[in-house]
């Protein structure tokens, strides 16, 4: 049973930059604009067997959203968005429906984990896709020089083992970078500035989330002040409720 | 570079009016750089330019290759801090927007010194022009196997008004 909690946005990413850190040295930091995410749904064990927060980010096209869909963001009391994810925390039962979250969810210093779709590198040999050395430059070696050179014996054992790496589709996949640190958040524009580099191309979906391997962050503290979107959210998510 | 040399010639480009608000330099007197320069389109509006725009600096004053420089650094001593000048000839201006850099060369003891900071650096309290120089090169490499007088530069003579 999950017994930490963590913290989590939905964002774009919006590039690369440097910034200067207090000693004047320059850090290579990641802009993603973070949020503003919603509330959608909260997972409680009683019902979903398990505890977590389902987060909606981005804008869609009301009139594309499907009516299973529609129903679903209508129960929470926001608009449709484009992006959907749980995220699974001890804390859950803190959130509610119809909540807004924004990058001050995240303080400076923090460390967290990036996923994200990493850039579609096409058909890639076995030397970009595996790190094989490839072949020598010279010796004798023609027209082979970046080939993975043998995939197995002969009579024995007749075949080539599964899972063999060799050249084939390379990148588009869910990849986690763990452990990187927020430089600083910017609640004016919504900016998050997450030192390294993060997973895609500028424009792509990102999720950061506490780091895994970290100690966890305190219980969510809901605002006081945190906006909910119109008052008919408040009135659904209690009609929800009741 | 060429902007600079040709606006002897009284081009159109060059007067005040074609000042740009690129926010990396403060424009004194006229902007001499052709609208179609590589540093021109380089100021081309970027997601991050609103971000950028809180590292750049904008008492940097405007220097090229050949010119000689002094940088005023900050050299920070345990908890103390002094400014430490480096004197030299910018052999090269490279990158744009917040990570553009130069490099300041000087033979000191007859041992050839090069510094490279980025140019909206904090740790460059200061920068200051002590002559413009007249080259043909945006990077003076060659001034590296150059020793004595052979290594000077030809001091610019400014046009009037600069």
């Amino acid at each position: 049973m999950l017994n930490r909690n963590y913290r989590g946005l939905l964002g774009t990413k919006l590039g690369m930059t440097q910034v200067w850190d207090a000693n004047n040295r320059i850090v290579p930091v990641t802009v993603i604009k973070a949020g503003p995410n919603v509330v959608t749904q909260i997972r409680t064990p009683d019902s979903d067997g398990y505890s977590a927060v389902q987060l909606g980010y981005g804008e869609v096209d009301p009139r594309r959203v499907t009516q299973p869909l529609r129903g679903h963001f209508a129960r929470a009391g926001v608009p449709p968005r484009r992006h959907l994810v749980e995220l699974r925390t001890a804390d859950a039962a803190r959130y509610r429906p119809g909540q807004e979250l924004t990058g001050a969810v995240f303080a400076a210093g923090a460390v967290v984990d990036v996923t994200g779709t990493s850039k579609g590198k096409g058909f890639a040999g076995v030397m970009k896709r595996h790190g094989f050395k490839g072949l020598g430059a010279g010796h004798g070696v023609e027209r082979k020089h970046r080939s993975p050179g043998s995939v197995g014996g002969c009579a024995t054992p007749g075949r080539v083992f599964k899972g063999l790496r060799m050249a084939g589709r390379m990148g588009h996949e869910r990849v986690t970078v763990a452990g990187l640190t927020v430089h600083a958040v910017d609640t004016e524009r919504g900016f998050l500035l997450i030192k390294g580099a993060v997973p895609g191309p500028d424009g792509g979906l990102v999720l950061v989330r506490s780091a895994a391997k970290r100690p966890a962050p305190a219980d969510f503290e809901p605002a006081a002040e945190t906006p909910v979107t119109s008052g008919d959210a408040v009135t659904s998510s209690e009609e929800v409720s009741a | 570079m060429s902007g600079r040399q040709s606006s002897r010639r009284e081009l159109p480009w060059v007067g005040g009016s074609m000042v740009h608000d690129s926010g990396s330099f403060v424009a004194v007197g006229p902007q001499l750089v052709h609208p179609c320069h590589p540093r021109e389109k380089a100021t081309a509006m970027q997601t991050l330019d609103s971000l950028d725009a809180a590292s750049l600096r904008t008492d940097v004053p405007q220097f090229w290759p050949g010119d000689t420089l002094k940088v005023h650094v900050r050299v920070v001593e345990g908890n103390r801090q002094r400014i430490q000048v480096f004197q030299g000839v910018v052999i090269r201006r490279q990158g744009g927007g917040v990570r553009e850099t130069f490099t300041v060369r000087k033979v000191s003891f007859g041992v050839g010194v090069e510094r490279t900071f980025p140019v909206h650096s904090p740790v460059v309290s200061k920068i200051e022009v002590v002559t413009s120089g007249d080259v043909r090169r945006a990077k003076l490499y060659y001034l590296r196997e150059l020793r004595g007088k052979a290594a000077k530069i030809k001091e610019k003579r400014r046009p009037a008004g600069r």
